[in-house]
């Protein structure tokens, strides 16, 4: 039986060597030479560089994007499975519909939504000037900065968190809502005492898949706000240069961004129980 | 027991064998990829780098280069669009490997001296006569050539085309409230100011995108003030700070998006006036815009200690290992000839450096070449370093922390220290103390050509 | 109970708007003139006057062929490579024990939290030494690492859903690996393999990060676009966009099921 087992792992070590040439390696790489010196002295200099250029607002706005993008996420895509979870005429349509973001590029979305939030001659803007209201500055400080980035990218990632959480919705048996609705429970409360508690598990893996996603949000915040108010991600490709020994603090933000994305794991698998 | 322990032997070689066979599916498709892909000609094919924005490499494609294919049918063009830095690491690469193949590139001229002082350029000197024989440099770019053989001894590069950024703005506006572009920084304060008390709309953009942009545009700022914008610090610099500052409250909101694609608030009425932009813009989007009675341009108001203007452009050059030499010059001379250049200017509002293709030019464009040839009255180049991305980054940050943020007027002077101390710290960590001293000695600064 | 009805075609409605507009917006920008896209002040919301004109001048020359062709190229190749590793690596993996499969499944979507940008850079520098950078082969091996996950776990499922007797059956008729490959393995997972290959097709046809870090200049379509809105040719942008995303989108309508089952099926099994 052993004998078996390893030629069939056999098999996966080409996708593993894979893996170890072209992530661990490079990763590690980076890593040891953001702490190193070009004249191979051991030095935590480029990250004190960093302070310099904006570090701490770069972090401080990844952890806004990412906890408000998730946020938005999370509910839209509630919103969303729970319609789907019903019948009605023209559900397959919306079923289809609601799969478009994922078929549009990051770039194109960004681009779109850098049309739709234009200060002048945005799209945005004409809705509310429909309504007789005035245009406004969409990007008039780093707080609506920020939200613009947040909205474009719940647009394009709804729909794969709403899948998540509609395998999930699917699974729970419609007893327990029988029953509830016989003890007189209304639609809120069965909501939050049953399908939420039920949703624990796929709510997780959504959070995981989107939440480190999240953290590497690139190509959007690129086009939409360019490098104010700086990202992590930006601030990395701000700095980043192929050419030594110039390379050390782009790859002193990366190393950051990966302990956080690390943290972040942690923290939820930790409050997962797992 | 025996049979099976057969089948098993057979069966791991079996898997072996799939895997082979996996990997050498894969390498037939790649290597047929390449093959689909490879172009045998029988023809001189010359490749041709350059950096140029996509309206540009469009006009270039489809208009100049079919014209050098048309007179010269054994000759075809393949046009490479690479980004300065990157035509740089192409060349060393190509020269290094010794690969002999007919290829001229044209290069920004910031970065020119990184192959010149690597010793990966041709030696032109020999072929000046015939390069020149329909030539006939304007001033600036005289200098130039003139610099060259002075400093190496020898001409390594051909000036092809010069840039340099102007001051747009909404004539229209100005006509009607009565005043005249600003001539030094002190009168485009009053201007703006006058402008928005009349009109309720900040009337500046200026490129607070953030990356190159701002750090060009914060270079040219600063040296008009008469400071070395390297160091941040010094009393000029400081002074080009603390009068954007002042300037600052007459920007448009939207001025932290500005960059050199910025222009459109201009044609809106958004903004009134459109602080340094490339004049590509003129004839790729204002003419045809029809905005051209509207929209004009200038070199822009002197600063406080001079009026010195950075020029960007491209220079020819050929790698020291190319083949085909004859035919590379032809094609230099065809890009070089007041026909071509003239083009240049009707086409691409590019400045020539041939001035004979000024003469007669027609009026919707000689106006942008007065404006042009004003400004390169008195050029500064900027120096190449390996540390730019590093300069950029901490300046984009000085521009932050003190323009968009709007830090105490007071501390304006103690927040460049910083990134002084910053950019010191930088250059002795990651290179050495010698390195660090000179640029506190302002050895680095721009470069002026006498 | 027809408040509630109405609440939900309501909702449908609106959900089915929010996602359909990006898009129309889109298309307003690509098939107009200027003069009512990127002129006013205010936009319409409504098309004025179509026209063709933008595209056809955004199409023209090489700016649009190279980067559409380089990004077919990688693609294609993306879809090989990942094929490659993700086949056997699959079918491996639904043949171990539990015990063996599930870490390895978990290191393999763990490959997928690493963030390109920081990869991207060391690659960058091994690349230019290797002569790889700016190429395609690069690009396409670089690019495998955000396919590979998931077509991993899509043909580790599949190959779970063909009962091991079948195979079983077939090896005591006397096949070996390769017949049973032709005649079991191949056939019932053509579907999952053809989601696989597709799904990681659109994947590295959408990919921005590693193509602007190993190929920023003559590069594929999304990073074009990036560049041609950065240097303010926002209409070529626009009609690029259009021509991009169309395709895919069909591809995504059309794949939707696997988009869906798959996605979920095989990436719940192991984790929930």
């Amino acid at each position: 039986m052993r004998r078996d087992e390893l030629r069939f792992f056999l098999l996966v070590v080409p996708a593993l060597a894979y893996i170890a040439f072209f992530v661990v390696y490079p990763a590690f790489r980076a890593v040891y030479l953001s702490f190193v010196l070009p004249n191979g002295r051991f030095s935590l200099y480029y990250y004190k560089f960093l302070e310099a250029v904006g570090l701490g607002e770069a972090v401080v706005d990844t952890i806004i994007v990412t906890v408000g993008a998730l946020a938005v996420q999370l509910a839209l895509a509630l919103a969303v499975a729970s319609l789907l979870t019903k019948e009605f005429k023209g559900k397959r349509a919306v079923s289809t519909i609601m799969i478009t973001p994922m078929g549009v590029a990051t770039v194109v979305a960004a681009v779109t939504f850098s049309f739709i939030f234009e200060v002048t001659g945005g799209y945005a803007n004409s809705i509310l000037h429909l309504f007789g209201l005035r245009g406004i500055n969409w990007y008039a400080n780093d707080a609506m900065s920020l939200l613009v980035v947040i909205l474009s990218d719940a647009w394009k990632n709804t729909p794969i968190v709403a899948l998540i959480l509609l395998a999930g919705m699917t699974a729970i048996p419609q007893d327990l809502y029988y029953a509830a609705a016989v003890d007189g429970a209304g639609p809120i409360r069965r909501f939050f005492y049953i399908t939420l508690p039920n949703l624990r598990e796929f709510i997780a893996i959504a959070l995981i898949i989107r939440g480190v996603q999240e953290f590497n949000i690139f190509a959007l915040p690129l086009i939409l706000i360019g490098y104010h108010p700086p990202l992590l991600t930006t601030l990395i490709y701000e700095l980043y240069t192929t050419s030594f020994p110039d390379v050390g603090p782009s790859l002193a933000a990366a190393t950051i961004l990966l302990v956080f994305i690390l943290a972040f794991l942690v923290l939820i698998l930790r409050v997962r129980g797992r | 027991m025996h049979a099976t322990r057969d089948k098993g032997g057979r069966r791991s070689v079996s898997t072996t064998v799939l895997a082979v066979i996996i990997v050498v599916v894969i390498v037939a498709v790649v290597a047929g990829v390449f093959v689909a892909t490879y172009h045998p000609t029988k023809v001189i094919t010359i490749i041709y780098y350059d950096d140029l924005a996509p309206t540009e490499a469009q006009v270039f494609e489809t208009k100049i280069l079919p014209e050098f294919e048309e007179t010269h049918p054994n000759v075809k063009i393949d046009y490479i669009d690479a980004d300065a830095n990157e035509i740089v690491s192409d060349v060393e690469a190509l020269v290094q490997a010794n690969k002999r193949e007919p290829v001229i590139i044209g290069e920004d001229n910031m970065v020119i001296g990184e192959l010149i002082y690597g010793g990966y350029l041709l030696n032109l000197t020999p072929y000046m006569n015939e390069l020149l024989s329909n030539v006939s440099l304007i001033p600036s770019m005289k200098s130039i050539v003139e610099y060259e053989t002075q400093v190496f001894h020898a001409i390594y590069f051909v000036p092809l085309r010069a840039n340099v950024p102007l001051v747009f703005y909404n004539a229209t506006l100005f006509k009607k409230l009565g005043i005249s572009p600003p001539q030094n920084w002190s009168e485009l304060l009053y201007d703006a100011e006058l402008i928005y008390n009349k009109t309720g709309i900040k009337p500046v953009m200026f490129q607070g995108h953030g990356g190159a942009s701002t750090a060009t545009e914060l270079y040219q700022w600063m040296v008009q003030a008469g400071g070395n914008p390297l160091l941040f610090n010094d009393s000029g610099d400081v002074y080009a700070f603390e009068f954007l500052y002042n300037l600052s409250q007459y920007f448009s909101p939207n001025y932290i998006h500005g960059y050199w694609g910025s222009y459109k608030g201009l044609l809106e009425g958004t903004y009134f006036i459109l602080d340094y932009q490339w004049p590509y813009i003129w004839s790729t989007y204002i003419v045809p815009a029809g905005a051209q009675n509207n929209i004009s341009f200038y070199p822009g108001p002197s600063g406080p200690a001079n009026d010195d203007h950075l020029v960007g452009g491209d220079v020819l050059a050929i790698p020291k290992t190319a083949t085909h030499i004859q035919t590379l010059l032809e094609f230099a001379q065809f890009l070089l000839s007041p026909q071509v250049q003239r083009q240049f200017i009707e086409l691409l509002s590019w400045p020539a450096v041939n001035e004979l293709a000024y003469q007669n030019l027609p009026s919707n464009i000689s106006g942008i070449y007065t404006a042009l040839e004003q400004a390169l009255e008195h050029p500064f180049f900027r120096l190449p370093v390996p540390w730019q991305t590093e300069w950029n980054t901490l300046a984009d940050e000085a521009f932050t922390e003190i323009i968009v943020d709007h830090a105490p007027y007071s501390q304006i002077p103690s927040i460049l220290s910083y990134y002084n101390q910053q950019m010191y710290d930088y250059l002795k960590t990651t290179y050495n103390v010698t390195v660090a001293q000179e640029y506190e000695e302002g050895y680095f600064a721009p470069l002026y050509v006498p | 109970m027809r408040a509630s009805r109405a609440l939900i075609y309501v909702a449908a409605g609106l959900l089915s708007a929010l996602f359909l507009f990006p898009l129309y917006i889109l298309i307003l920008i690509a098939f107009q003139p200027p003069k009512y896209t990127l002129i006013p002040t205010y936009p319409p919301l409504v098309p004025k006057e179509l026209t063709l004109a933008n595209l056809v001048a955004a199409l023209s020359g090489t700016a649009f062929i190279d980067p559409f062709l380089k990004s077919v190229e990688t693609a294609t190749l993306v879809g090989l490579i990942t094929l490659a590793l993700a086949i056997p690596a699959g079918y491996g993996l639904s043949r171990l024990p539990s015990r063996l499969s599930y870490p390895v499944l978990v290191l393999i979507l763990l490959t997928n939290i690493m963030p390109g940008v920081i990869i991207g850079i060391p690659i960058a520098v091994q690349f230019i030494r290797a002569g790889l950078y700016e190429t395609v082969v690069g690009l396409a091996l670089a690019q495998t690492l955000v396919t590979l996950p998931l077509a991993t776990l899509i043909l580790q499922g599949t190959f779970s859903a063909i009962p091991r007797d079948l195979e079983h059956q077939a090896m005591i008729d006397g096949a070996n690996l390769f017949n049973r490959l032709r005649y079991v393995l191949l056939p019932n997972s053509a579907p999952g393999i053809a989601a696989a290959y597709l799904i990681s097709w659109m994947f590295s046809w959408d990919e921005f990060t590693y193509a602007i870090l190993l190929m920023p200049y003559h590069s594929t379509l999304p990073v074009t676009i990036y560049t041609d809105i950065t240097r303010g040719n926002l209409l070529a942008g626009a009609a690029f966009s259009v021509v991009f995303t169309v395709p895919v989108i069909i591809l995504t309508y059309g794949l939707q099921r696997y988009l869906k089952g798959q996605y979920i099926s095989g990436g719940l099994k192991g984790a929930a």
